[in-house]
């Protein structure tokens, strides 16, 4: 069914963004630097995805779960949401966790 | 590039990038630390060990939506480009993504901070409420 890993990707980022909101955890916190480090991260591994394709390393396999939208050869339009995806998991978990080892390290030392 | 080790080999220039991020990241987050008074050294401790806990639970993460993507065969892999060793389906060559995640961008998110070496609260780290 074309469209599913779309869909699958739309909703994983929901997600993302609710936790987000709910903990203040990235763009709730600091929306303009949030931004920033998306834009060079999805950036950064794009060029990694584009390069990795030009290699012959990785490419589509035969499915029916992608729209058939291609943002180049063999980097369909799921990848940007895959890579956007990928960058707000680690910086919610990265915000999540920082400050329960910034208090276990404060208790430590008090 | 050619050869078994082509996937590990293409890690390797956007390790050097993120190696030097997160290096410049460190060299500014030290000298605010100093600037507001801190112990640069407590800073470091509590970023390294936040990479490391949350990166242990991004790569298990990886791992599963990897090997979904995987089997769904949205992505496939020629054979004489990888390794060879896999976890579950993927390659593990898959996980230098994460890999470089967990470090790249917690560094940037320290490089872009605009607010100066003012000794501004951060606003996760609230004041423990149980110090004495």
């Amino acid at each position: 069914m074309p469209g599913v890993y779309l869909a699958g990707l739309v909703v994983s980022l929901v997600g993302m963004t609710v936790l987000d909101a709910r903990f203040r955890l990235f763009f709730w916190r600091a929306p303009w630097r949030a931004a920033a480090v998306m834009v060079v991260g999805v950036a950064f591994f794009m060029v990694w995805d584009v390069a990795g394709v030009a290699f012959g390393i990785f490419f589509i396999g035969p499915q029916n779960l992608l729209t058939g939208v291609l943002l180049a050869p063999e980097v369909p339009l799921e990848e940007l949401f895959f890579l956007l995806l990928l960058c707000y998991s680690t910086m919610d978990l990265v915000s999540f966790v920082r400050p329960l080892v910034q208090r276990a390290t404060d208790r430590r030392r008090a | 590039m050619n050869g078994t080790g082509a996937y590990a080999l293409l890690a390797l220039p956007f390790f050097g990038v993120t190696a030097v991020v997160a290096v410049l990241a460190g060299v500014v987050a030290a000298r605010r630390a100093r600037a507001a008074g801190r112990r640069p050294a407590v800073g470091r401790r509590v970023a390294v060990l936040t990479s490391v806990i949350a990166g242990i639970a991004l790569l298990v993460m990886t791992i599963v939506f990897d090997n979904v993507i995987v089997t769904l065969r949205i992505v496939a892999y020629d054979p004489s480009l990888i390794s060879g060793a896999k976890i579950g389906a993927i390659p593990v060559e898959d996980l230098a993504y994460a890999m470089a995640a967990i470090v790249l961008l917690p560094s940037l998110w320290v490089l872009f901070d605009r607010t100066g070496a003012r000794p501004a609260p951060d606003p996760t780290t609230a004041p423990p409420e149980d110090t004495k």
